[in-house]
């Protein structure tokens, strides 16, 4: 039997010195900045500030076609734009089956393989540039994604639906771009 | 006998940015987690007196992010350190192995989350597999803050071997 405790000591990883006159300066930048953005246009416009839930997934193919509910009828998501600027999210697909023996490192390796297709997790940082969406991809479940920026077409139904469309990707060797609508988590 | 595992994250305040800071002299006694916090190293051991620490438990240099909302969201992804990319850039078409790996490789939900005195609830909503987590989708974690700007999440000790068919 054991038990457990805390261990702390660790780099810092974040915020590498700065001259104080450049701090102050980039602060009265970005004061200004902020003082520019409440001004105008925040008031007309809905925010992406917040979390979004995943309603439906369309995929657009290159070759034609339009697949309905690519993550199935009901996929599972949720999105968090901050105000600072990070974005993380988390989408899956419906009707996924849990493992049957063992954890993410231990379940049997095609049922492993199985769920690994069947979610996209990322975090990052984003920004907006007219309709145009940015996420740059910092930490992904799809590595290939790190280091990457994805530029996302997106516009608002109302204060609280979201649609993004997904630049080109390729799915089951299918290329396509996915149209995802959200819905704000209130 | 049983193997006792914990596991504690170290993250950092992810870009702090000037509104936070300015609002955050004047709570300085009450650091706050609300925000977005990159993971800096996780450390885990099975020991009590930690004779097995191990310093680097997802390899030396693992990428992570959870962010708090002010409104009780929450969300994290966790990667270990020295992932390889997939050999075909598609989450279905990947070699089995490769993929397997990659799931092997990665820690992440979403959900909310509720402050109780000094831990912290993540309710899963979101999971990469129903029912993958064996403790269910509440998880707990003892928060201790270093400064404003760097907070440890512990986990409870849970068995690596407590997991049973479904």
């Amino acid at each position: 039997m054991s038990s457990s405790g805390v261990f702390l000591e660790c780099r810092m990883a974040a915020n590498p010195r700065r001259p104080p006159v450049l701090t102050a300066l980039a602060m009265m930048l970005a004061a200004m900045l902020l003082h520019a953005e409440i001004g105008t246009a925040q008031t007309q416009k809905p925010s992406l500030v917040g979390t979004w839930r995943l309603v439906s997934v369309t995929a657009k193919l290159d070759r034609g076609g339009v697949m309905d509910d690519a993550y199935g009828p009901h996929p599972h998501g949720l999105l968090t734009y901050t105000a600072n600027g990070r974005v993380a999210g988390l989408e899956a697909h419906d009707g996924r089956k849990p493992l049957s023996s063992g954890d993410r490192e231990s379940a049997p390796l095609e049922e492993r393989a199985e769920a690994f297709s069947q979610f996209l997790s990322y975090a990052g940082s984003y920004k907006v540039a007219g309709s145009k969406l940015t996420h740059h991809i910092e930490a992904s479940s799809l590595e290939n994604d790190v280091n990457t920026s994805f530029i996302h077409k997106f516009r608002f139904q109302g204060p609280d639906r979201l649609i993004l469309t997904t630049p080109p990707l390729v799915r089951n060797g299918v290329r396509q771009v996915q149209v995802k609508t959200w819905e704000r988590v209130k | 006998m049983r193997k006792k595992l914990s596991v504690l994250l170290m993250l950092a305040a992810a870009i702090p940015l000037l509104a936070a800071r300015q609002s955050k002299e004047n709570f300085q006694e009450q650091p706050s987690i609300v925000g977005t916090w990159r993971l800096l190293a996780v450390y885990s051991w099975t020991d009590k007196d930690k004779k097995d620490l191990n310093q680097q438990a997802y390899g030396p240099h693992p990428k992570g992010f959870i962010t708090y909302t002010a409104d009780g969201r929450m969300i994290v992804i966790e990667t270990y350190d020295n992932r390889k990319p997939l050999s075909v850039n598609d989450l279905v078409k990947a070699p089995a192995e490769e993929r397997a790996a990659a799931y092997a490789s990665v820690i992440t939900y979403a959900g909310t989350y509720t402050l109780k005195g000094d831990t912290v609830i993540h309710h899963q909503e979101v999971q990469p597999s129903p029912g993958r987590n064996p403790l269910g989708n509440d998880q707990v974690r003892v928060v201790t803050f270093q400064g404003t700007d760097r907070v440890s999440l512990r986990t409870p000790p849970v068995s690596t071997r407590c997991f049973g068919s479904v």
